[in-house]
């Protein structure tokens, strides 16, 4: 048995699933006073009568990490930035206390200016002065090459609390990416080791002895102690544990639109084949945007709550949230609409007719048929921001003449619909999207049911220089020599052996045949009329997706 | 978050797939280090930058410009109609108004192409910026545009184009021909008699360095600009100026590449030639996107650049000085130059060989223009290929007046011999081609 555990804005939701599917869920409210006793309350109850030992994991999803941030309660963090000729950098952040170090490592991972130690030693004696404890190390082009920032990381260990390292929080390149994650990963380091402490003590508590998980913003888990390392993977991991959950029972195998639909926003996501799109450079969060792997998805202003306006002839739903009037509130929404229409039981039928009414009345027309142009407006609305998200998608930048004439276009026939309103909009939705659309059974746990089910992912990029005899895995910093015959083949064994290596460490159980090769180029170095070596780029990746043997509907 | 001051439209197309051969300058590998080093800058995600796909150039837009010999398909792949495509989508993106700028970072390039194409020439098959510019003559339906092209090589390919259209004016800096490939582009080359002054050479000493190409542009470019108004300025980008370019002789470095652009303020840049794929391309396509964004670019300098390395000696910058002079007074004196050429002739022939060094074919050219005074005059392509074909175009201008038409359509139905010859008729106006055999 395991249990999927989702600690939310407002509810605790947890779920117990069993090799026969979901055995019992809870959903409490949360209480960040008590947060522990939360935490602890709801795992009892929801494994009432079972022992303990029989639970083989648990997955937690948490907004720890995002709220940290969007809650500014993150920590001030020294970033120690080799930054070279380039682009000025703008740092604005008030937590941000930046120290510049001179050095220059280029795009093909050569040393064009050595690091400067001297300077090192002045940016910490800064740091130690200002009472810095977290600090971020980030060069340009580490990922080439990350001797540099592994220097700067020996000059400063010992005297801060924690170190992020840019290059070993992701292969891509990116530079300002690069800094902004390694700050949120120092930031949010000591919030996220006490939330992971408490955690580990409120199942020592509950005798509790099976690995726990926590699921990242790509759909993917780790386990909890790795992940006290690198907390900035666990950002926005919300969104990715609802797409994960809300699929959970439907076969994805084709091009799908994920459609979550809240009081407030309607959130837009897509798989393609049977996979989960992702965030093209990396996840955006409060302004920062980031290398962190995490699922695409587009919020739109309307959802079952929001207000609708009259503006001249036309109805406006949206973006301002309101209280059902169904439910209390003094304005229209279309969750009174669908009232109106007997889509939903819940609610007060005479509140939701008299919001609407005025409506009604100033359009010339009855109170049902308002409802239902109310409901067909939206469902437009969220229609045509699908098709645009889906062209933006599908135009995105390709580089090779192969990709732009006979690339994959995404082309979903169908969609599902998870959150409140879903059931309500299905048919009139299906109708103005032109896809079948599907309610899968449990999306009330979701998010929950998400996190219990996720794999563990991971991911590596590899970078061959044969002319300069050399290779390196960009995240775990290792350059190693390699002789001048060294193939593709060569490195495409070797970057799936030491993916497989990694994911061990993060508790994958799979094997070798769950890791893809999902991107890989290759380049003839020419230097004068001759072909002097050859320039590899791999990236490994396991593909999120759910542990099939808990999924037998 | 850093914002862009203009809009910039990118469309970045490294065709990482294609070669003209397996170690020829123009392969796969040539935009690699500077794709690395636009996304390790994070140039993309920039507020305000916005990058586009390439468009795939049709084969209508290629016979609007060219007279392809015997056909399109037959002298172009997929990857010359996506370079061109991707200049398309640039300019399109710009007069469209989604931005305020475009910059086409595409591959193969374009500017030797000329106005008959037996083959490659300076690795290029068909001129991807006048495939553009023609297009939005035609879409959108502009006038006036200027060309100015800073690559190392002499645009002679888009001089010959544009060479008897005054609404296209074309200015060319470049190392001197004497010492350089193709050989051409000094400042007696100054346009056909419907365009006298239209094109303006700039040949520049082997050595030149930011200071001397910045003069030019102060000097000679933003003046004859600013006289001649143009609705669009057109920037061909090559980067082969950089002191790090393996097969030219100049002295030009990234930042002062920025600085021509920001001094030129170009609508549309278009990537030439450049072959110093590492050293160079990556900074000085850096260096480009900020400056047409707006942003600061001083901090962009290639790792081994030092202040002062490449000065202008004082012989040199005298030269320089003296070849703006000449400019100018060509284009200060264009009607009295137009005369003179004229020399009450009513047309005006010139015959020329063309050598194509990437595929290795010679052509000899006959070009008989009509000097016409209601329009720039039609023109006749009279050529012959080492490949054996014979070729006789008939060229008709935008604008075209009544007499210069009918006398090139009553050409083309009457010829009939020699035979063998194909005859083309391109009439820009009525957007179309005709073509027979003899």
């Amino acid at each position: 048995m395991i249990i999927g555990l989702d600690v939310g804005g407002t509810n605790i939701d947890v779920v117990l699933i069993g090799k026969k599917g979901i055995m019992h869920t809870v959903k409490k409210p949360v209480d960040y006073d008590c947060f522990l006793q939360c935490v602890i309350s709801s795992i009892e109850e929801v494994s009432r009568d079972i022992n303990p030992r029989q639970i083989k994991k648990i997955d937690l999803s948490t907004t720890v990490s995002t709220n940290t941030i969007v809650e500014n309660r993150n920590s001030r963090v020294g970033l120690m930035i080799e930054h070279g000729p380039g682009l000025k950098l703008e740092l604005p952040d008030p937590k941000m206390l930046a120290f510049f170090v001179p050095g220059y490592i280029d795009h093909r991972g050569r040393e064009a200016h050595p690091l400067n130690l001297k300077e090192v030693d002045k940016g910490k004696a800064l740091f130690l002065k200002e009472n810095i404890k977290y600090v971020g190390i980030v060069g340009k082009f580490s990922v080439r090459n990350p001797q540099h920032e592994m220097a700067m990381s020996k000059a400063l260990t010992d005297s801060f609390e924690h170190i992020s390292l840019g290059y070993t929080l992701s292969g891509e390149l990116n530079f300002p990416r690069r800094i902004n994650t390694a700050f949120l990963n120092s930031s949010i380091y000591r919030e996220y080791r006490n939330f992971a402490e408490s955690v580990e003590k409120a199942l020592q508590h509950l005798d509790f002895k099976c690995p726990v998980f926590v699921l990242k913003a790509d759909g993917g888990s780790v386990n909890l102690n790795r992940s006290v390392d690198v907390p900035v993977e666990t950002i926005l991991s919300g969104p990715a544990a609802s797409i994960m959950g809300g699929t959970a029972f439907i076969d994805t195998q084709e091009d799908i639109v994920v459609l979550d639909i809240g009081g407030t926003t309607t959130d837009i996501s897509f798989f393609a084949d049977g996979i989960p799109l992702y965030e093209p450079r990396g996840v955006e969060i409060n302004g920062f945007k980031t290398l962190v792997k995490g699922l695409y998805t587009r919020s739109i202003g309307i959802g079952g709550d929001s207000h609708i306006k009259l503006e001249g002839n036309s109805l406006k739903i949206g973006p301002v949230r309101r209280k059902p009037a169904a439910f209390g509130g003094q304005h229209p929404t279309p969750t009174d609409a669908m009232k109106v229409l007997g889509l939903i039981e819940e609610g007060s039928h005479q509140k939701a007719v008299k919001a609407l009414k005025p409506l009604a009345q100033s359009m010339n027309t009855g109170v049902k048929d308002m409802a239902e142009l109310v409901i067909r407006q939206m469902c437009k609305k969220i229609s045509e921001k699908v098709n645009s998200y889906l062209d933006q998608v599908n135009s995105r930048p390709v580089y090779t003449i192969h990709e732009l004439l006979h690339g994959k276009k995404l082309r979903p026939q169908k969609a599902v619909l998870m959150g409140g309103p879903a059931g309500a909009l299905k048919d009139v939705l299906s109708r103005e999207l032109g896809m079948e659309c599907i309610l899968p059974k449990l999306y009330r746990v979701a998010n929950s049911l998400g996190a219990a089910l996720s794999r563990t992912t991971a991911e590596l990029t590899m970078v061959v220089d044969t002319a300069q005899g050399y290779m390196l895995i960009g995240e775990e910093g290792r350059r190693k020599r390699i002789p001048s015959n060294f193939t593709l083949e060569d490195a495409r064994k070797l970057i799936l052996h030491k993916l497989l290596h990694k994911a061990k460490k993060y508790g994958f159980k799979g094997s070798l045949e769950d890791l893809h090769i999902v991107e890989q180029e290759i380049f003839n170095i020419v230097r004068g009329f001759y072909t002097t070596g050859t320039l590899i780029k791999l990236k490994a990746r396991i593909k999120p997706g759910l542990e099939e043997e808990y999924i037998n509907d | 978050m850093i914002k862009a001051k203009n809009r910039l439209g990118l469309v970045f197309f490294p065709a990482f797939d294609w070669a003209i051969s397996p170690t020829h300058p123009e392969r796969e590998e040539r935009l690699l280090y500077t794709r690395d080093q636009v996304m390790e800058e994070g140039l993309l995600d920039i507020e305000g930058i916005v990058e586009y796909n390439p468009e795939v150039a049709k084969e209508q837009d290629v016979n609007r410009v060219h007279i392809c010999v015997p056909d399109v398909a037959s002298r172009t792949t997929q990857s010359h109609m996506i370079s061109a495509g991707g200049a398309i989508a640039a300019a399109k993106a710009v007069l469209k108004g989604k931005v305020d700028k475009a910059f086409a970072i595409v591959r193969p390039p374009g500017h030797h192409a000329r106005r008959i194409v037996h083959g490659a020439r300076g690795f290029c098959n068909i001129n991807i910026e006048a495939v553009m510019i023609e297009k939005i003559r035609k879409e959108f339906g502009i006038r006036k545009i200027t060309v100015v092209d800073t690559d190392c090589h002499h645009g002679d390919g888009t001089q010959d184009i544009y060479i008897n259209d005054p609404d296209v004016l074309f200015i060319s800096l470049h190392q001197d021909g004497r010492t350089l490939y193709p050989g051409t582009g000094f400042v007696d080359e100054m346009g056909g008699p419907g365009a006298t002054g239209y094109t303006l050479n700039i040949p520049l000493p082997p050595g030149t360095s930011d200071e001397g190409m910045l003069y030019v542009i102060k000097n000679v470019v933003l003046p004859v600009l600013e006289e001649y108004k143009p609705d669009i300025i057109i920037n061909s980008a090559g980067q082969d100026n950089h002191y790090s370019d393996p097969i030219t002789n100049m002295n030009f470095s990234a930042q002062g590449y920025a600085e021509l652009n920001h001094l030129l303020n170009p609508h549309i840049a278009v990537l030439e030639g450049g072959y110093s794929i590492e050293d160079a391309l990556p900074y000085v396509n850096t260096g480009i996107i900020l400056a047409m964004a707006g942003l600061n670019y001083s901090n962009i300098k290639e790792p081994d650049f030092r202040e002062g390395r490449f000065r202008e000696s004082k012989s040199s910058m005298e030269r320089i000085k003296r070849i703006c002079e000449e400019v100018l007074r060509v284009w200060n004196n264009k009607e009295r130059l137009r005369s003179e050429k004229i020399r009450y002739r009513d047309y005006v022939v010139e015959e020329r060989r063309v050598y194509y060094d990437t595929d290795g074919i010679m052509e000899y050219q006959q070009e008989k223009t009509r000097v016409c005074d209601e329009c720039s005059g039609f023109v006749q392509l009279t050529s012959k290929a080492d490949t054996g074909y014979r070729v006789i175009a008939l060229l008709l201008p935008w604008h075209a007046c009544d007499d210069c038409a009918a006398e090139a359509y009553d050409i083309f139905d009457s010829l009939q011999e020699p035979s063998g010859t194909l005859v083309y008729l391109q009439d820009k106006d009525n957007d179309l081609l005709r073509v027979k055999r003899l």
